[in-house]
């Protein structure tokens, strides 16, 4: 019997018992390949899964284990106790009799992982290049009714060029686009190649590269994190419907975003992931919500739930996104240059978990610039730092690029966030002189 | 765990067919969780880890492979699949090689405890919220919510390698974390803070944490009231204790070995030249009690031990693990850490420090006519350019501190900054520790200093 089958026969043993008895089981299968110059130098290959429950018959306690050996009931009824120890009655919401399962997906021959690499040094040779392969399961189970499970496999190529990373992902190999790694490194190699200058503070326009308008997401996402909001907090409070950034600016949250990886189906409470409009040409419109937040907020899941938001990593179930993504515009990155003429390209920028403020949007973002005079890029500037807020950001958008940088959460892997370049009308700059 | 026959036989085997080194790191965590919201406790949770993880080493070639599947066919595949690796990135002739192992044994007592955790029971660990949230609400600042956590850990790994090497650690740690938000209608700061024990809780005997706590809150609410910070350059005074962290980015990271054999440091080919001013000796120590980043071994099984980095400005020498230190021509020096099983091990710092000098602290902030002091740092990045975040600052004026500010950000180039060091204080202070997040995962550190001064720096900020 599998991990899952043993939880499922207990649980439908339970079935008619009060309260909530229930699992979610994540999996993560992947492997690795890191080479540069002709030659591999690092592999990995890992298994893991955890076991995650929430039980009791009155009040819900939380137990999480990796020791898939256990018996069930020793799993929940640990939880079921750690809620007797709160002593606090309420049932939380849950997924009820459902049922879905989808094939369960196997890692490549690792011998394919190593073609795929042979593949891209030639295409990047200056680069060091990571090859992954990952399968991400899901499954939840509880005694009424509920039993969901997901797998999804997806590949990603990381190109680490003069220390900066260039990430791209896609559901098979012979999606992924080696073409737009070899020109995001082209621009960089532009900007790097500028000679050395000084810049003084003020407020300028500004270009900001994707790499730095995906710095922003990768922590001001939780602006639109539901469970800010139940308290009656929130920044973004009575604006539903409002102008809230400029109407070239739309975001979403995309469960299964076609051509790319991280697809997750189900999320950790075994809701379906929506598509979430979260701002629709410039106006509020939505919020990232777990079954608990819209308990609360009297709306409908999202399918947001998970267990991995920035640098935490949670017992309970969490409002984390999936592929959070700034929808591109028209333009390329030369063509914004043009249009900015004279102000900052902001290509850099750096210490994301701590320049924002996830509760506010404000920022203080060390970065580097290259200073631009009549469209073309002039001189290197090292050491600036962007302070406003990011909600000023998506205001002040004037146009945006055709290509979308890609980022993952570093080490947990658990939902990426994506955005093109944007020419912004003023930025404040703490110059280097 | 393992039976030592059962991972005596596995290196044996992956050494063997791999003609490579091998080492197994095997965990076994229980962590414990109370939440007090609200004055009751609103939740409770405890998570059990198991894992092993297997790296086999061979020429510059290296395989990290790892699973919480810790029964024998489960390490089985494990082992299969890092050969089955082994083989594409590099072949090579199989050779036989018996591993015996003989356990190696250190000092104890890097992180005591006195009765089991288990034993201890939940009464005493709420009486710890109760206090905490106790004292928040008594001191004197208007709170908008505020919640504390009890977390308690109890890590127990063995590392064993083909060498024959055995080395079995216990590391527990207790941490009360505190999150709140001051203000009032007219804004809101939003906080956490931790007072962190290598330790049992039975260690908790003094109401410290009380009055860390207390300050944490009335600073806060300072800091909150405070006006912006003009950006700029200006004398910055750091304060001795956990201001430390700026030797932790700006030039800790930047001497892990991962950092030189990659090319992205400015202290590469350095050695024994001056990089720093002559006030400047820094210290990464993993051995020193009651400290967050210390322990009895490091995760690749080396005994810890003070490592002295920069002595008096000249540079002398790096944080080493097995794979980096060698690609650079050194050993490990009880430097390779990682969070669990589930990440390889690499060069990482323990408890950083800068060693005290002999300058007069007061004389520091008398003789400048405007500066900044820096009494709390928040997170922040390391590399060649670092930046931190200041959590409490103040603006000197005529050699006084004149008034709280907020919202500065440190920018600068490590090895520039080390070099305008003009004070080193006499008297240093330790801290009670944070994690440090790099490839390896999250790591306990601890970074301290006496009071210093940098007669220059950048300070990012608003308008």
């Amino acid at each position: 019997m599998t991990v899952k089958e043993r939880y499922e026969a207990y649980l439908r043993a339970c079935a008619g018992r009060p309260g909530l008895w229930e699992v979610n089981g994540e999996t993560r299968e992947r492997q690795r390949l890191t080479a540069q110059g002709g030659t591999y130098s690092q592999a990995s290959v890992d298994h893991q899964t955890v076991l995650y429950a929430r039980a009791g018959e009155t009040s819900v306690g939380y137990a999480v284990t990796q020791c898939l050996e256990d018996e069930p009931e020793k799993l929940l009824e640990e939880a079921a106790e750690n809620g007797r120890l709160t002593g606090q009655a309420g049932m939380e919401p849950c997924q009820e009799a459902r049922v879905s399962e989808e094939e369960k997906q196997r890692l490549s021959n690792p011998v394919m992982i190593a073609d795929l690499a042979r593949q891209g040094m030639k295409r990047l040779p200056e680069a060091e290049l990571t090859i992954e392969e990952q399968i991400r399961g899901q499954w939840v189970v509880n005694q009424k009714g509920l039993n969901r499970q997901s797998s999804r496999r997806h590949f990603a190529v990381q190109a680490q060029w003069k220390g900066y990373p260039f990430i791209t992902s896609a559901p098979a190999p012979e999606q992924i686009e080696w073409a737009g790694l070899q020109e995001a490194i082209e621009q960089m190699r532009k900007n790097l190649e500028q000679p050395s200058s000084m810049q003084s503070s003020g407020v300028y326009p500004a270009v900001l590269s994707g790499y730095v308008m995906a710095k922003f997401f990768i922590t001001a996402w939780k602006l639109w994190d539901a469970r800010s909001y139940v308290g009656g907090g929130g920044v973004l409070r009575e604006r539903g419907g409002t102008q809230i950034a400029s109407s070239l600016v739309t975001l979403r949250d995309i469960p299964v975003w076609l051509g790319h990886g991280y697809e997750a189906v189900l999320d950790s409470e075994g809701s379906d992931g929506l598509v979430v409009d979260l701002v629709k040409q410039g106006v509020q419109t939505g919020l990232l919500h777990t079954l608990q937040t819209a308990a609360a907020l009297g709306a409908q899941t999202t399918g947001n739930a998970g267990r991995t938001a920035g640098l935490v990593k949670g017992y309970r179930t969490i409002v984390t996104p999936k592929n959070w993504v700034m929808e591109p515009g028209q333009n390329t990155e030369e063509e914004l240059l043009a249009q900015l003429g004279e102000g900052l390209y902001i290509f850099d920028a750096f210490d994301e978990f701590h320049a924002i403020n996830p509760a506010s949007g404000d920022f203080n973002f060390p970065c580097n610039a290259v200073q631009i005079r009549r469209g073309k890029r002039q001189g290197l500037c090292r050491q600036l730092t962007i302070s406003g807020n990011i909600l000023q950001v998506l205001a002040s958008v004037e146009a945006l690029g055709n290509r979308l940088y890609e980022m993952p959460l570093i080490m947990q892997d658990t939902y990426q966030v994506a955005a093109p370049a944007a020419l912004i009308s003023a930025i404040h700059v703490t110059g280097s002189v | 765990m393992l039976t030592i026959a059962a991972i005596e036989a596995l290196l044996s085997d992956t050494a063997s067919r791999g003609h490579a080194f091998s080492e197994l790191f095997v965990e076994d965590k229980a962590e414990r969780e109370l939440n007090y919201e609200k004055q009751a406790l609103a939740g409770a949770q405890t998570m059990h880890s198991r894992g092993a993880g297997l790296r086999l080493i061979r020429d510059h070639h290296v395989i990290y492979t790892y699973t919480n599947d810790v029964s024998e066919p489960g390490l089985k595949q494990l082992a299969d699949q890092a050969l089955a690796l082994l083989q594409i990135v590099g072949s090579a002739t199989p050779s036989d090689q018996a591993v015996t192992l003989q356990e190696i044994h250190g000092k104890a007592g890097s992180n005591p405890m006195q009765r089991e955790l288990a034993e201890i029971g939940n009464r005493r660990k709420l009486d710890v919220l109760r206090e905490i949230d106790a004292a928040v609400r008594s001191a004197g600042v208007p709170l908008l919510s505020h919640g504390v956590t009890y977390y308690e850990t109890d890590q127990r790994v063995w590392i064993a390698n083909s060498e024959g090497t055995l080395a079995k650690d216990r590391r527990v740690n207790t941490r009360a974390r505190l999150h709140y938000t001051v203000g009032d209608t007219e804004g809101a700061l939003y906080e956490w803070a931790d007072f962190i024990q290598p330790a049992g809780l039975d260690t908790w005997q003094s109401e410290e944490y009380i009055a860390f706590f207390q300050n944490q809150l009335k600073t806060a609410y300072e800091t909150l009231r405070a006006e912006p910070l003009k950006p700029g350059r200006m004398p910055v005074v750091l304060a001795a204790g956990s201001c430390g962290v700026l030797w932790h980015e700006c030039c800790g990271h930047t001497l892990e070995a991962a950092a030189i054999a990659s090319g992205h440091s400015d202290f590469i080919g350095k050695r024994d030249t001056v990089v720093a001013s002559p006030k400047v000796t820094i210290v990464d120590d993993g051995t020193l009690p009651g400290l967050y980043g210390s322990s009895c071994f490091d995760d690749e099984g080396k005994l810890r031990q003070r490592n002295v980095l920069i002595e008096k400005g000249v540079l002398k020498g790096y944080l080493c693990d097995r794979v980096h230190g060698r690609q650079i021509g050194l050993e490990s020096n009880g430097c390779g850490r990682r969070q669990d099983y589930t990440f390889a091990p690499t060069s990482r710092m323990s408890n950083t420090y800068l060693a005290p000098g002999c300058d007069d602290e007061e004389e520091m902030i008398r003789s400048l006519g405007e500066g900044l002091l820096v009494t709390q740092l928040g997170g922040g990045s390391g590399g060649p350019i670092f930046s931190l975040a200041c959590s409490r600052a103040y603006l000197i004026k005529n050699g006084q501190i004149d008034r709280p500010v907020k919202n500065c950000m440190l920018t600068g180039r490590g090895i520039d900054v080390m070099k305008k060091i003009d004070r080193v204080g006499a008297n240093i202070k330790t801290e009670y520790g944070s994690f440090c997040g790099a490839s390896s995962g999250l790591v306990p550190t601890t970074a301290f200093q006496p009071q210093v001064r940098i007669s220059e720096m950048i300070i990012g900020g608003e308008a």
